[in-house]
């Protein structure tokens, strides 16, 4: 077969023997997908203030489990210090703790609108009014 | 827009695409020199229609073969300023071929589509839209915003140095000499 015609027209049809490559697929579905935007805007935005919440929720109640009022330090100490702090308490505080730090942390951190029952002293009231040259 | 409407809007631009697809992409490589750009400029002219960013043109082909070719010359602006990489995939790559042929004629697809590309892009480009847009002269004119004599012209050019590069060769003969 000879494929080279003779003239013009022959060869334009030799020509549209070949016919171009078809191109990728049409996304047409990006299309549809770009027409649902406001639907789908409005339930991700949605989708999204739950999950802030969630989180806002779950960091608040990590927050109170490291909190002073809630640390292990001082669940240890309550149960062991539920008085007011006196001299004595302080003293037992510093014996039944494992180190003086803790011992400390645990002083420090005491509500300060602790009522003392009636006969017993405040230490910190009395070192307070005592007169401490330096 | 209702619905209805839209439906017919992307019925009606997906059938142009299958239709004049094929042509249009053919087209946008001779500008780019390869195909991946080429679907690229394809599709970011069928995807504006898609949206319905512009009205549905009438006569569609012309228009078509127009956004097309404003679409490539934009991307070979911008192309201009990238580096090429130096192992870019050639016109051996099957994905990167233009054309598709019959079997007996596999060898020709190659030899026709380097032929094209050595065609000066003015050439080119009026012969693909005149073989496989199968556009009249006219139309072509219209497109390019050039006379038709001009168009005509350009199109003998084309058809010549075409003839003259792709060698009277039999087919058989073709497959023994490889």
């Amino acid at each position: 077969m000879n494929i080279q015609p003779n003239d013009d027209e022959k060869f334009e049809n030799f020509l549209k023997q070949f016919r171009p490559r078809t191109p990728r697929r049409l996304p047409v579905e990006i299309s549809e997908r770009a027409n649902r935007r406001p639907f789908f805007l409005t339930w991700s935005a949605a989708a999204a203030a739950v999950l802030m919440g969630a989180v806002l929720l779950i960091h608040h109640q990590q927050t109170r489990i490291h909190s002073p009022e809630t640390s292990p330090l001082t669940t240890v100490e309550r149960p062991i210090n539920p008085e007011p702090l006196t001299i004595r308490t302080a003293n037992t505080l510093l014996l039944r703790t494992p180190t003086d730090r803790a011992a400390l942390n645990g002083l420090a951190f005491r509500s300060p609108a602790t009522h003392v029952s009636k006969g017993k002293h405040s230490a910190l009231a009395v070192l307070s009014q005592e007169n401490i040259e330096l | 827009m209702t619905k209805s409407s839209a439906k017919t809007r992307a019925d009606q631009v997906r059938e142009w695409y299958e239709q004049y697809g094929p042509a249009l992409v053919a087209y946008a490589s001779s500008i780019l020199g390869e195909r991946s750009s080429a679907e690229d400029a394809l599709q970011q002219v069928f995807l504006k229609l898609l949206r319905g960013a512009m009205e549905l043109p009438s006569p569609a082909r012309p228009y078509l073969f127009s956004a097309v070719r404003n679409a490539a010359l934009s991307m070979t602006r911008k192309s201009r300023r990238d580096v090429p990489l130096a192992d870019e995939a050639g016109p051996d790559n099957k994905c990167e071929q233009w054309f598709q042929a019959p079997a007996e004629l596999g060898y020709w697809s190659a030899k026709l589509e380097g032929a094209i590309r050595e065609l000066p892009q003015e050439q080119g480009e009026v012969l693909i839209m005149r073989i496989w847009g199968e556009m009249s002269f006219d139309e072509i004119a219209t497109v390019l915003a050039i006379s038709i004599n001009t168009v005509a012209s350009r199109y003998r050019y084309a058809l010549a140095k075409l003839r003259e590069r792709m060698q009277p060769l039999e087919v058989g003969n073709e497959h023994t000499a490889k």
